[in-house]
């Protein structure tokens, strides 16, 4: 079959590494030159992803102080759920069961669009812009 | 009871997919993530693999900005890595090579004896009383 002839639910399945992302049209370097990211959309509706930005974070102790714990969140995108497809709006969904950030719950809607192996996710309001590369 | 020997496609075939976080387990009793943790963990085609485990707890943010207790609190046990992973059919184990994780400090690869049982997974970090259930997602 076609990449073409697919249906984007089919196309999302599998997963993707981060790339960057950009605002307003510019890359954004906020989370360093080397962030790594995977996002995973399952065959049964699951979903996961995270984003790690490029730092060392380092912990003293057994367990993290208060501003390292805040400086291993800082940036840092790390939540799971299921998620749902419109294809006439072309948006996939994120519903959140779990997420590292405080106050972070609820839905994400993003903008999608495939172009050859990238994956962009814009989320809806914005002129952000994620983009995503298949593993394969 | 021991795994019958399976080839490594076998086994690759068996961990690939989503698996849905059951419980942790250490020295026969529950380890206290709440009533109601919840996780996933992936393991690609490709060789990829992420995980994440979300202890029940309430991730609060009074500000607009995280507090340090807050940050404290959002990160406790909360379990987030991602990379790639090897299996050796030999030893029954799959290694976690991480490229990243949320916790800081917590950069090493991670070894887990495997174990399928019906539609479970059990993972068995090597000299350690903890077993981590997790359920097929399908």
């Amino acid at each position: 079959m076609s990449e073409q002839s697919q249906s984007a639910a089919q196309r999302l399945i599998g997963s993707w590494r981060y790339v960057g992302s950009t605002l307003d049209g510019k890359t954004q370097g906020e989370r360093g030159a080397s962030t790594k990211g995977i996002i995973i959309y399952d065959v049964h509706g699951h979903m996961a992803c995270q984003v790690a930005p490029d730092r060392n974070v380092s912990r003293a102790g057994k367990e993290p102080t208060g501003a390292e714990a805040i400086a291993a969140l800082a940036d840092h995108i790390a939540y799971f759920g299921t998620y749902s497809v419109d294809e006439r709006a072309k948006t996939v969904t994120h519903h959140r069961q779990g997420s590292v950030q405080p106050g972070d719950e609820g839905d994400v809607v993003r903008g999608y669009e495939f172009i050859g192996d990238q994956l962009i996710l814009r989320p809806v309001g914005t002129t952000r812009e994620v983009i995503w590369e298949r593993i394969k | 009871m021991s795994e019958p020997a399976m080839t490594k496609d076998e086994v690759a075939n068996k961990l690939r997919g989503a698996w849905r976080y059951v419980g942790t387990r250490i020295n026969g009793g529950n380890w206290d993530r709440g009533a109601n943790p919840k996780g996933m963990i992936y393991y690609g085609p490709h060789g990829e693999m992420a995980v994440q485990i979300a202890p029940d707890v309430e991730r609060k943010r009074a500000g607009a900005e995280t507090t340090p207790e807050e940050a404290k609190a959002a990160l406790k046990d909360y379990i987030a890595y991602f990379g790639t992973y090897t299996i050796d059919e030999n030893a029954g184990t799959v290694t976690h090579h991480r490229q990243d994780s949320l916790q800081p400090g917590d950069k090493d690869d991670l070894v887990r004896r495997y174990e399928f049982a019906g539609d479970r997974l059990v993972l068995r970090p090597p000299n350690s009383t903890m077993e981590v259930t997790w359920e097929r997602i399908k």
